[in-house]
């Protein structure tokens, strides 16, 4: 079953008095349930206005979406997704647990319902001692924890993640990464758009990649990225001097890293570099391929926009 | 409209613990504690001097309370977009708008019991330290001053929910609210005047219909103004109230209707 799906969505804005801006163009994606996606883009390139449009808080120019079957603009279908917008806003003067019950009757949980939740999710993001305190009070990275419990707590099927990891310390980006994976094994749906591009490489099933209003490209994580090496990195425990000397005849680069050199070379030369460090083989410690990243692939579809643009 | 009791809940929780609300009640304690030296400076109405008084301060009070809660209630959930946390669950737009009048009406009405006792008491003591003879404090004119008071508070709140329902600036929606506040206190006196005519004034009929246009479409908040008949006693009819009663209450209607229309209408980026 698709949960999300966004059907030739377009969105314009007026830019002056005879001007229009595209926030959004043709917009065409299906998302099946369980799936987690990553939604990929620069700053201004469109995210947010499809998960805007997708949660009926703006309205399309042309085309539709709908969620878990039902067209954007169905209130009640909404008590079965959670949101957790960028850098969330809260009232400040509300604690943790006024605004889970806040949440929890709005989509219509019982009393009883929402004790339980607000108990385990507050655990789970780890603000069970600050519950009857006021937000005003919490850090940015405990705001966001609060948004994420806020999103979970009537147990959606449909969550979305408008930057998620945005603004989170090391800690804190493990939680939200913790909670996504638990939320993709409960077969949950996922949507999630991000600038990290590691988390999603992490986490997702599922790409999309939106430049300048126009999705790009759409497919699953491992199509992205199963392409052959383009060649190899090679960490040595050697000073760049030796190294040199051993890389007579050998297309290959070097730089120095605190005490260790890395080589690179190509997937051809890559056996006659291994023969010739054959005198520095102790002292090999890793050996990598090199392949294009998630944002490699990202900046190959910035720089294709801006030649179409030009 | 299900969802209006979460909504009009964290709204009064949201607006009871805001600093304002506070500071404001520390300045009407102050304000209510000169009622008794003030009064005494008109001897032979001391009495009616305190109750006209505590009832303006009440006034005053709740106006700034209102306007300054009011406006920024909902447009900082505009501003701060904490509107789309609201949204994104299953809430509709007319719920967010009747939930979030609701929830300032309900801090108004506290409010109103608030002041009103402090109001009580300040007249009381004044009543209690006087001889009889300088006048006594009419309890039920008081009480229904009092009400009326709040029924002209909740009328600007709703003013000030359509006014913000499409003007983006706090401030304009402030200032917008005001003029309505001030129009409405005097078109009602300004309509009489010209109405009942003065000698050797010539008043052109466009100007009268003007002025009777604005007097129907502004909202006549001096129709809810018993201070008048609490301080001097007078006797207070059934149609005095319930017209202005009905009045009130449809006109708030009219102006959540119109906001939550908008609301349904206007994009939240």
């Amino acid at each position: 079953m698709e949960t999300i799906v966004f059907d030739r969505v377009t969105k314009t804005y007026p830019v002056g008095l005879r001007k229009k801006a595209t926030a959004l163009e043709g917009l065409t994606l299906h998302i099946a349930q369980g799936t987690v996606f990553g939604f990929l883009g620069p700053n201004g390139a469109g995210k947010s206005t499809a998960i805007k449009i997708l949660l009926n808080l703006i309205f399309p120019t042309s085309g539709q979406a709908f969620l878990l079957g039902k067209p954007m603009t169905d209130t009640a279908v909404r008590s079965r997704v959670g949101y957790l917008p960028e850098s969330p806003n809260f009232y400040d003067h509300l604690t943790p647990e006024e605004l889970l019950w806040f949440g929890g009757k709005t989509s219509g949980l019982t009393t009883n319902q929402i004790k339980e939740r607000t108990d385990s999710l507050l655990d789970l993001v780890d603000l069970a001692r600050v519950r009857r305190q006021r937000l005003r009070t919490f850090s940015k990275g405990m705001i966001q924890r609060a948004g994420v419990a806020l999103a979970l707590v009537n147990d959606p099927d449909v969550v979305i993640l408008d930057e998620p990891m945005s603004g989170l310390d090391p800690l804190g980006r493990k939680l939200m990464a913790d909670i996504i994976r638990r939320l993709k094994h409960d077969g949950k749906t996922v949507f999630f758009s991000s600038h990290i591009l590691h988390d999603v490489e992490d986490l997702c099933d599922q790409v999309g990649i939106i430049v300048k209003a126009r999705l790009r490209r759409v497919a699953g994580l491992a199509d992205v990225l199963s392409v052959p090496a383009t060649g190899w990195s090679l960490t040595v425990k050697a000073t760049p001097d030796m190294v040199h000397s051993h890389l007579t005849g050998v297309t290959a680069t070097h730089t120095a890293r605190g005490g260790l050199t890395e080589i690179r070379t190509s997937e051809m030369d890559l056996g006659k570099l291994l023969d010739r460090l054959g005198a520095l083989k102790e002292v090999l410690v890793s050996a990598t391929p090199l392949r294009p990243t998630l944002e490699d692939i990202l900046l190959q579809e910035i720089e294709r926009a801006d030649g179409e643009s030009r | 409209m299900k969802h209006l009791w979460p909504i009009a809940k964290i709204t009064f929780l949201e607006g009871l613990r805001s600093r304002v609300f506070f500071g404001l009640f520390i300045v009407a304690l102050l304000l209510f504690s000169s009622t008794y030296t003030l009064s005494y400076l008109f001897p032979r109405d001391v009495v009616k001097v305190a109750v006209d008084l505590s009832l303006a301060i009440t006034s005053l009070v709740g106006l700034i309370l209102t306007l300054f809660l009011g406006t920024q209630l909902l447009a900082k959930d505009l501003e701060r977009r904490t509107i789309h946390m609201v949204l994104a669950k299953a809430v509709s737009r007319s719920e967010y708008v009747v939930g979030k009048f609701a929830g300032l009406s309900l801090i108004i009405v506290c409010s109103m019991i608030v002041l009103g006792g402090f109001a009580a008491f300040a007249s009381w003591t004044v009543d209690l330290l006087t001889a009889d003879q300088y006048g006594v404090v009419h309890w039920p004119t008081f009480v229904l001053a009092l009400s009326m008071m709040t029924l002209m508070l909740m009328l600007l709140a709703s003013v000030i929910f359509f006014f913000s329902s499409f003007v983006s600036s706090t401030f304009l929606a402030l200032g917008l609210t005001l003029v309505i506040y001030l129009i409405g206190q005097s078109v009602e006196e300004l309509k009489h005047f010209l109405e009942t005519g003065a000698e050797g004034v010539a008043i052109s009929p466009v100007f009268l219909k003007i002025v009777t246009g604005v007097y129907y479409i502004f909202p006549n908040l001096a129709a809810f103004n018993f201070k008048t008949q609490a301080a001097h006693g007078l006797s207070v009819s059934l149609s005095d109230v319930a017209w202005p009663f009905l009045y009130g209450v449809f006109y708030s209607g009219v102006m959540i209707a119109s906001a939550a229309w908008i609301f349904r209408r206007r994009e939240f980026t």
